[in-house]
């Protein structure tokens, strides 16, 4: 061991360090002699090496900040504990120093990633990540997102706008649109980025100005996340997105939720790249190699597919598609559903069975193919369940991957159990105890759409809220945690259910006493969960 | 001059009458294709009941029926915007008492509101059945839309409902409010159960929440009276039944 500086010890190449040591690489704390010996470490050590690349994206904290020692430990004995693969665990205490200390950072124009949240971080197990989507959930534990949260929060579901200005749109008033947004004029596709000048001779590409990140959950199968150049990690349960980073299927398939519009598949040996193109207000996916496939889950979206000098640009997708590099093509043909691609100047409707390939130079060709081979692998890979919205009551509510507001509800902190409190209000005689929160940006409801949540009451029965629409619910009273699931298609809004692309903007559950009965509404977790078709 | 304008008039019809063709076809297209998605067919038909005109109406009127439960809904609230389009209230008066339909209380409402919306007078007669329609919603609805097309045919069934829904404790307030969303305690539930005149007040009770003070406003709407009571409103329709004519 090789002495520090402070009286401590580092490690010598060879044996792995333990967190902080690694924390003190990436906030430039050790000494020199830790810095070589960390190096030479980290030369030879592929874990190590990955866990402090994946926490050089989250924000520097200042080295004067205080680590709270007993967080850490706790976290790092849980993922110990709960993985298999040790470097994760280095990996998860790495991250939860860097956040621990984090301290807010004035803001500054020139920046591309939002500021980190404040409270701790969570670092979900691969298994509880495998569990919850096959059995209720318990909290959606992930860590938290360094990039603009801002971008999504703020984003609506993309208008089918056609891509190109010259191209044909129907002129119609919807009389009760889904939430859409018109698009600004889009710039020239072929030049996405935006270039600026510094100084002469120099220009610097800043992709932060149209492109936007984009957060995936739910991960299935073999999924793994490069940042940038770096090496490939296991995904977690919430991931945030660069432009530069690219989601791959290593020796088996792999499938995630992309912000809770898209189901993305991924075949084995697949990679490509996620982000926002914010001039088309269009989900892209660059396909480094392999087949990926994309369900939008019933919502009409706007998408772009690229590969090198080769793209396609959809608007109004709305069903699945299956995406495929051949040499120097690019395919693209629709599984299921129908969607609006540019073909030159005009705009063509592409049905399902049809299949479009991009060649360089903007070539297209459109031909029949068979899709039952495509289709069936999807439906092996896909998730069966695709997470729309949670609430986690985790300190989570501008930083977690679907932002909200506590709107009636007292947070509450027993140990490591946060919880919401329900908040008493009489009525003509009546208590009633309530939670409630809003979604930053609504839920549109389809078929399948489920309400999940954990609870604790000494009510009989409560109400379930979700928009205008609700229903009773029979409790497990007595005080015990339980979990409770009703489709959103047995609420109602006076006798009417909710019919697709309906709104749903928050979430209330309560409790009714007669009286000034002291009763009790604890809940710890709000999901909306879309079953898959 | 005159031949000018009409020939102005004459070429805008026939571009309006192109577009809605138009837009019949890609309905037709989108909502009739192989796989097409409950989704995708709400959105043909949001797309259609944009072009507001007798044969939209007439395109549309097949799918307050014939189609999955959620597309009626919203072909139902599309047309309750073709206000002053003729044939379209005929159409939501059979929808509604279609056998394909009964049952379906979100369909019924939603015709029912939309029936309100267009101050269908033909609808009167229908709509006045259905308030004193066993299923609460479907009667609140019916309530309501009776308010708003203002015909006197329905004056009888909402004193009638009226009085009903009073029963023997009068005008006091109902301790419970099932229809706004709670359940009874399980105090109120036992007795419910045990006592079958109990259950029955305590239907009671719940309907009247929800339908007393729509009554009283369509009662209001109807005759431009405002009684207090559930007695004042019955003296006084025993007393002007037979000549009772809607006031402006």
């Amino acid at each position: 061991m090789v002495p520090r500086a402070n009286g401590g010890t580092a490690p010598a190449a060879g044996d792995c360090p333990g967190p902080e040591v690694l924390a003190g690489w990436l906030e430039g704390t050790l000494s020199p002699g830790e810095r070589r010996a960390l190096a030479a470490h980290l030369a030879s050590c592929d874990d190590c090496r990955r866990a402090v690349a994946v926490a050089a994206t989250l924000e520097a904290p200042p080295a004067s900040a205080a680590v709270d020692e007993r967080l850490l430990a706790r976290v790092v004995a849980a993922s110990r504990r709960r993985f298999p693969w040790p470097w994760v665990g280095a990996a998860a205490a790495v991250l939860a120093v860097s956040v621990l200390v984090f301290v807010k950072p004035a803001p500054s124009p020139s920046r591309k990633i939002a500021e980190p949240p404040q409270g701790p971080l969570r670092v979900a197990a691969i298994e509880e990540r495998d569990r919850v989507f096959e059995e209720t959930p318990r909290k959606v534990e992930a860590p938290a997102p360094p990039v603009a949260v801002e971008e999504a929060r703020s984003r609506t579901a993309p208008a089918p706008a056609p891509m190109k200005e010259e191209a044909p749109r129907v002129e119609v008033a919807e009389p009760e649109p889904p939430p859409m947004e018109e698009p600004p004029p889009p710039p020239a596709p072929e030049s996405p980025a935006v270039a600026r000048a510094e100084g002469p001779g120099k220009t610097v590409t800043d992709l932060s100005r149209v492109f936007s990140p984009v957060f995936a959950v739910d991960p299935r199968g073999d999924l793994w996340l490069r940042r940038g150049r770096g090496e490939a990690g296991r995904a977690g349960a919430f991931e945030t997105l660069a432009p530069t980073d690219s989601f791959c299927a290593l020796e088996a398939g792999a499938a995630f939720t992309l912000e809770g519009r898209a189901t993305v598949v991924l075949e084995r040996g697949a990679e490509a790249v996620f982000c926002f193109f914010k001039p088309e207000r269009a989900y892209t996916v660059e396909l480094v190699q392999g087949q990926v496939m994309i369900d939008t889950e019933g919502i009409p979206q706007n998408w772009r597919a690229s590969r090198g000098g080769a793209a396609l640009a959809f608007s109004s997708l709305n069903g699945r598609i299956a995406l495929e590099l051949r040499g120097d093509q690019l395919s693209a043909l629709l599984l299921e559903g129908r969607a609006d691609f540019q073909n030159g100047s005009k705009a063509e409707r592409l049905e399902a069975g049809r299949e479009v390939v991009a060649a360089d130079g903007g070539r297209l060709t459109v031909r029949r193919a068979e899709t039952r081979k495509k289709a069936q692998r999807f439906a092996e890979l896909r998730p069966k369940a695709m997470t729309v919205f949670s609430a986690t009551f985790d300190g989570d509510e501008a930083s977690g991957p679907f932002p909200y507001a506590v709107v009636a509800g007292e947070p509450v902190r027993e140990g490591a159990e946060r919880y919401l409190r329900g908040v008493a209000t009489e009525e003509r005689g009546r208590t009633r105890v309530s939670v409630e929160v809003r979604a930053e940006r609504p839920v549109l409801f389809t078929s399948g759409l489920v309400l999940r949540f954990r609870y604790r009451t000494t009510a009989p029965t409560l109400t379930l809220r979700a928009g205008p629409f609700s229903a009773p619910f029979a409790a497990v009273a007595g005080g015990r945690w339980a979990e409770g699931e009703i489709g959103l298609s047995a609420l109602e809004n006076e006798g009417v259910p909710p019919v697709p692309l309906e709104e749903i903007a928050g979430v209330r559950i309560e409790a009714s006493f007669d009286g000034k009965i002291a009763g009790r509404l604890d809940v710890d977790g709000i999901y909306l969960i879309r079953r898959a078709r | 001059m005159p031949g000018t304008l009409l020939c102005l008039l004459l070429g805008a019809a026939l571009q309006d009458r192109d577009a809605v063709d138009a837009a019949i076809q890609k309905f037709n297209r989108d909502y009739g294709r192989v796989g097409v998605r409950e989704e995708d067919r709400i959105q043909a038909v949001n797309a259609l009941a944009a072009h507001r005109c007798e044969k939209v109406a007439r395109t549309l009127a097949p799918y307050l029926v014939c189609s999955p439960v959620a597309v009626r809904i919203v072909t139902a609230r599309r047309l309750g915007g073709f206000s002053g389009v003729p044939g379209v209230d005929s159409d939501l008066v059979n929808a509604l008492l279609h056998p394909r339909n009964t049952g379906q209380r979100g369909v019924q409402v939603t015709i029912l509101q939309a029936l309100g919306s267009l101050r269908a007078e033909g609808a009167a007669e229908a709509v006045s059945r259905l308030v004193e329609s066993p299923d609460v919603w479907v009667a609140k609805a019916a309530i309501e839309a009776a308010g708003k097309i203002r015909s006197g045919a329905a004056v009888d069934a909402l004193v009638r409902t009226l009085v009903r829904l009073d029963g023997p404790a009068g005008d006091r307030d109902a301790s419970l409010d099932l229809f706004g969303g709670e359940l009874p305690t399980t105090s109120i539930l036992q007795i419910a159960l045990r006592d079958a005149a109990a259950k029955d007040n305590a239907r009671r009770k719940v309907a009247r929440d929800v339908l007393r003070e729509p009554l009283r406003t369509a009662l209001k709407s109807i005759t431009r009276l405002d009684f207090s009571g559930v007695r004042e409103w019955k003296e006084w329709w025993q007393k002007h039944k037979r000549t009772f004519s809607v006031p402006p």
